[in-house]
């Protein structure tokens, strides 16, 4: 879809103070209406974003009435601090699996869910998105009886087809991939709903042309409809990556970081460091180095959506 | 009321945003308000009593809502009937938000007038948010005697003491009289050394491949970091100032513990026994002939499973001398006040007569819990828990510092790291031995 607009007419005032200007004076309603939203912006997410940047300077606890002032001691500390390294090895390693698995899975299945000759759609879109609506602690202690060893559903279904038993949360080089699974059934939904919506914003009649000029589906699909796609694909991405770095709730109710670490994740770090180890610095600077981490992609959304 | 002045659809709107942003910003601010204490009476000749409300927060030991429900306000109906200008508004706190849910509100100055804490305690008296209790204890004559001696140790900082001892807990022995019995043991007679253990234990893990004669969790750091001790090791030196659990003694426990899974083979692997339905639940399925656990644990078993035929002991005792050879985890649940209370005499009041001997019975006693006072025994016709209470003289405490969730977390990955043989017991030791030398020179500026 494209858009036209015409360029604003040159205001008449010069340009002197900014109350004065007629965008502002012609706009001031907008202007009522986003204030307490920008009030409760400022007061919860831009302050703590610049507390958080103080707090990463200080020693101390959350609780201390008084934290001394370290400088940039917190950042130098997570350079030679071994697990720290290791959470952010594991969450670099996890976005980097889930996010394509999920992307892909998530495509193929709103194509599937998508075709015409399927029926029941809204029941398909309604048991896809099910899981994103449960809580996450729900859906972990769900999922911890699905993977144990012994008599877990899962170690059954792979037994029938003689998989030998898959210690899932307590294989040390298995574990992340067992939080990935539950993180993909729980996410996938929402990449599947994207991708529907995206898919009925493609014209029929390219796909048509296409089929004319002879393209079998497959072609359609990967020359005419996943190119038009395209923007959507890119926003699932990066939302996937930022919600991957970001993983806390599944690790910290199934494994708590374990086994030897193998699931801990920044996140779950920065949670330790905060109300566990009573490290409020050590935790705000990981959470900065977190966002220096996620800016270049929420910059890279940024571009894409702009283009749009 | 008309002014005559005509309201422009702007002028409208502006204003409209105005009192909206104002109203967010007063809500915001008035949820961070101090509850203002409610003042009860419906007037009438009576004169209005001022009734105070208190907050009250505990971790719950009971399935959620149920320590309220069951031994929690049934004790607070009792507290609030003799002392009628008392109310306690009582939440728990389950234990998976206890850290944030206390820090946050110790940090805003908001924390509870009466609360329970654990070993991370400190961190709050450190910072000044709790109150010294040593004047109300004098003042109001209580008699320290009252509790075991060693039950205040953990609450008591620099000769000052700041809580009340209200719950004390150990680990036992408990075993599955069943399978001893299968197994060829007297299902009445438990081990009574190490020795005794293990060949109990091969005889239960002959039964069947699925069985066997112990567990714990691989990265159970209340049971498993007792081995060492057992062997006559040491975890720390006198003034917490060095860690020293790779002595020759403590790496004796440590290989004999790892043996259990890997040279003798009578423990549940750590793979399995680390996941659902956990230690506990594969003991109650008669998949597991012995386990040590803190004592309450004997009333999940019944409530789950009324006919197990359950015992407990004291733990079969290691090479070490005394009460050490038989070393379980300890600790000590206790009262506090916050020092920023606008009540601290009703708080007092509140702490002091929750352990009056029938309110202690009726909340920690129904808790399933041993009794912190030797004056009261909750139970005296059941043989399984006064046992437990007598357990108490073999359990060890671990340090009260601010830095013991750090600790517990570095002790149970390096465990868990031989228990599944991740890496050798010796590279486990020396990393956690270094990790936790170097928290100490951190935080206790050794």
């Amino acid at each position: 879809m494209t858009t036209t607009s015409a360029a604003p007419p040159k205001s008449s005032l010069p340009p002197t103070s900014f109350w004065r200007r007629a965008a502002v004076r012609r706009n001031l309603n907008a202007y009522a209406f986003i204030v307490p939203f920008i009030i409760l912006f400022v007061v919860f997410n831009i302050g703590p974003f610049f507390w958080a940047l103080w707090l990463s300077l200080l020693r101390g606890d959350l609780v201390d009435q008084v934290k001394p002032f370290v400088g940039f001691q917190n950042y130098l500390s997570l350079t030679t601090d071994d697990i720290t390294l290791k959470v952010f090895r594991n969450s670099l390693q996890y976005t980097v699996s889930v996010v394509p698995i999920a992307v892909i899975t998530a495509l193929g299945l709103a194509f599937l869910i998508g075709n015409k000759l399927v029926r029941f759609k809204d029941f398909y879109r309604a048991v896809v998105f099910f899981p994103l609506l449960a809580s996450a602690a729900a859906t972990a202690q769900i999922w911890s009886y699905i993977l144990a060893p012994s008599f877990g559903v899962m170690t059954y279904l792979l037994g029938l087809v003689g998989i030998p038993e898959v210690y899932w949360l307590s294989n040390p080089k298995v574990a992340l991939y067992g939080i990935l699974l539950i993180e993909w059934w729980r996410g996938i939904g929402f990449h599947i709903i994207l991708f529907l919506a995206a898919m009925l914003g493609v014209p029929e009649e390219l796909q048509e042309a296409a089929r004319i000029d002879g393209a079998n589906a497959w072609q359609v699909a990967t020359r005419v409809t996943i190119p038009l796609m395209r923007p959507v694909i890119l926003f699932s991405i990066v939302m996937g990556t930022i919600w991957a770095f970001q993983l806390f709730d599944t690790v910290f109710v199934l494994t708590n970081g374990g086994p030897v670490h193998a699931t801990a994740t920044i996140v779950w770090y920065i949670y330790n460091h905060a109300f566990r180890y009573g490290q409020v610095g050590m935790a705000a600077a990981m959470g900065v180095v977190l966002l220096l981490i996620i800016m270049p992609i929420s910059y890279v959304q940024m571009r894409v959506l702009g283009e749009r | 009321m008309a002014t005559g002045t005509k309201l422009s659809r702007r002028d409208f709107l502006v204003r409209t945003a105005t009192v909206a942003g104002v109203a967010a910003v007063g809500a915001g601010l008035s949820a961070c308000a101090p509850a203002v204490p409610a003042a009860e009476g419906d007037g009438g000749d009576m004169p209005a009593m001022e009734v105070v409300t208190l907050t009250m927060w505990k971790g719950p030991h009971k399935a959620a809502g149920d320590e309220t429900k069951l031994c929690a306000q049934p004790t607070l109906d009792v507290l609030e009937e003799m002392h009628p200008e008392i109310s306690v508004d009582f939440s728990e706190i389950p234990w998976g938000q206890y850290n944030e849910k206390f820090t946050a509100a110790f940090a805003a100055d908001q924390g509870p007038d009466v609360s329970y804490q654990t070993e991370s305690f400190p961190r709050f008296v450190n910072a000044g948010h709790i109150m010294p209790l040593d004047d109300m204890i004098e003042s109001s004559s209580f008699d320290r005697s009252y509790f075991y001696e060693r039950a205040w140790e953990p609450g008591t900082y620099g000769g000052t003491t700041y809580s009340f001892p209200w719950i004390i807990g150990g680990s036992n022995l408990f075993w599955n009289k069943d399978l001893f019995e299968q197994a060829g043991w007297d299902p009445d007679t438990p081990p009574d050394t190490i020795d005794d253990f293990v060949a109990v234990a091969q005889d239960i893990t002959a039964l069947s491949d699925d069985v066997y004669g112990f567990a714990t969790h691989p990265k159970g750091w209340h049971e498993n970091g007792q081995w060492p001790r057992r062997f006559g090791g040491h975890w720390f030196n006198e003034d917490l100032t060095e860690c020293i659990v790779n002595s020759a003694e403590a790496y004796d426990g440590w290989h004999f513990f790892n043996s259990l899974f890997h040279d003798i083979g009578i423990a549940m692997p750590g793979a399995i026994s680390g996941q659902e339905p956990g230690v506990g639940g594969y003991f109650r399925d008669g998949k597991v002939g012995m386990i040590t656990a803190q004592n309450v644990f004997a009333n999940s078993v019944r409530s789950e499973k009324p006919d197990f035929n359950l015992g407990a002991s004291r733990m079969a005792t290691g090479p070490a001398e005394g009460a050490r050879g038989r070393a379980c985890y300890g600790g000590v649940g206790m009262l506090a006040i916050a020092a920023k209370t606008e009540y601290p005499d009703e708080s007092w009041t509140v702490i002091d007569t929750l352990v009056t001997p029938d309110l202690l019975t009726s909340w920690i006693g129904c808790l399933g819990f041993m009794s912190v006072s030797p004056h009261v025994n909750f139970y005296p016709d059941d043989p399984v828990l006064t046992t437990a209470q007598t357990t108490l003289e073999y359990t060890f405490f671990w340090p009260y510092r601010g830095w013991i969730f750090k600790f517990w977390d570095i002790e149970g990955t390096s465990i868990e790291s031989f228990v599944l043989g991740h890496r050798t017991v010796e590279e486990a030791i020396e990393d956690m031995v270094v990790q936790i030398n170097d928290m100490l020179r951190e935080e206790e500026g050794s």
